[in-house]
């Protein structure tokens, strides 16, 4: 079975808008995180715009991802809506360790 | 604000236009930038290795944003092989940021000295395989079809060998992890010498996979505190900058040229990362 090709162009145009989207936030913030950082090293801003940046910048493909899976759901394409789950369910774990490893 | 190292506003610069020579020659050779960035931040500027592919595998995630933003539209990125491979991808990316902690620094020269070692001779011996079918040919389930504006005609190719690609997919995880290289420059001329991939869709594939593989790691590398926030940063923008550069060179330039320039530039990252162990 191959995929209507309208809906995997769709499915493209989607990744892309949040491609754009992920890379513009988190490189705004990583650049004024920066800036903050050489000429006023004591705001404690810097550092929370430098996290939350590459925070961004780590959970854009993750949300790709995701996006995937709505769209394979959509298509009524099964097989490829349950590979892009297994994808989620392997984030989850480095996730969950990342988050008790730091909490 | 405490940092483990002494982050001077010369460090951000030299790793800032790092960034930019790195990311121009990965998104040029769609590998990413880390096999060049990588050893320039443990070699010249001297940051501990773990570091040095913490902060690389931040790039690798912003080269995949920008390289496939890029390619979408043109039929490059192959979605649906993209993210069956990304189930092993993950996987090993995910096996690698929960043991990278473990690992040695001369475990991870000797590594990166073999990988780009075998890459460059197995790029070098099909310099000029091209895997392109009929245009009336079925591309299957998993192959593909796009518009190649070198040579103006439609190209259509199918996958061969896919458990080959989820075993290799699996051990690009594994590098993009403890290396911070992406592992583009594992699957690229793999998918293209292996697995009747052409090299421009396999480079767009593997440009939207290497995001997903280094986010399966660097949640770990970051609450290990292996990423310094000012130097990904630095590295990051740099990189962002220097994508776009390669990316505009990268589309003017002919398959061939790209090869040979990916089998020499990985001959020096392999020669340099065995000299290390010497």
């Amino acid at each position: 079975m191959t995929p209507p090709p309208d809906a995997l162009a769709r499915l493209e145009a989607h990744v892309g808008r949040l491609f754009v989207a992920g890379v513009s936030v988190s490189s705004a913030m990583l650049a004024a995180g920066l800036a903050l950082f050489l000429f006023a090293p004591d705001q404690p801003a810097a550092s929370q715009l430098l996290n939350a940046g590459l925070l961004v910048l780590m959970a854009t493909p993750m949300l790709r991802v995701l996006v995937s899976v709505v769209e394979y759901v959509r298509m009524g394409d099964w097989f490829f809506a349950s590979t892009t789950l297994a994808v989620i369910a392997e984030l989850s774990v480095t996730v969950w360790s990342a988050l008790r490893l730091r909490g | 604000m405490d940092y483990p190292l002494l982050i001077t506003p010369l460090t951000v610069a030299v790793v800032m236009a790092a960034g930019a020579v790195a990311g121009g020659l990965g998104a040029l050779l769609g590998i990413g930038g880390g096999v060049f960035l990588v050893p320039f931040l443990n070699s010249v500027i001297g940051l501990p290795i773990k570091i040095a592919v913490a902060t690389s595998l931040m790039t690798v995630i912003a080269t995949s944003s920008v390289v496939s933003v890029s390619t979408v539209g043109r039929n490059l990125i192959n979605l649906r092989l993209g993210m069956l491979l990304e189930v092993a991808s993950a996987a090993g990316g995910v096996a690698a940021g929960l043991t990278f902690h473990a690992l040695s620094d001369e475990m991870l020269f000797l590594w990166f000295a073999l990988v780009t070692g075998v890459i460059a001779v197995m790029v070098l011996s099909r310099l000029d395989r091209r895997n392109i079918l009929a245009a009336t040919v079925d591309p299957g389930r998993l192959g593909g079809r796009y518009y190649e504006d070198e040579s103006g005609c439609e190209v259509v190719y199918r996958v061969k060998r896919l458990p080959v690609a989820l075993g290799v997919s699996a051990l690009a995880g594994v590098v993009s992890g403890s290396l911070g290289i992406g592992g583009g420059i594992l699957k690229v001329p793999l998918l293209n010498a292996w697995c009747g991939v052409p090299l421009r869709a396999a480079a767009a594939t593997s440009a939207l996979m290497i995001g997903v593989t280094a986010a399966a790691s660097a949640p770990m590398q970051y609450a290990n505190h292996y990423i310094q926030p000012p130097l990904a940063a630095a590295a990051v923008l740099g990189v962002l900058a220097g994508s776009r550069c390669g990316l505009w060179f990268g589309g003017r330039a002919k398959a061939r040229w790209l090869k040979l320039l990916l089998a020499a530039v990985l001959a020096i990252v392999s020669l340099v990362h065995f000299a290390k162990l010497l």
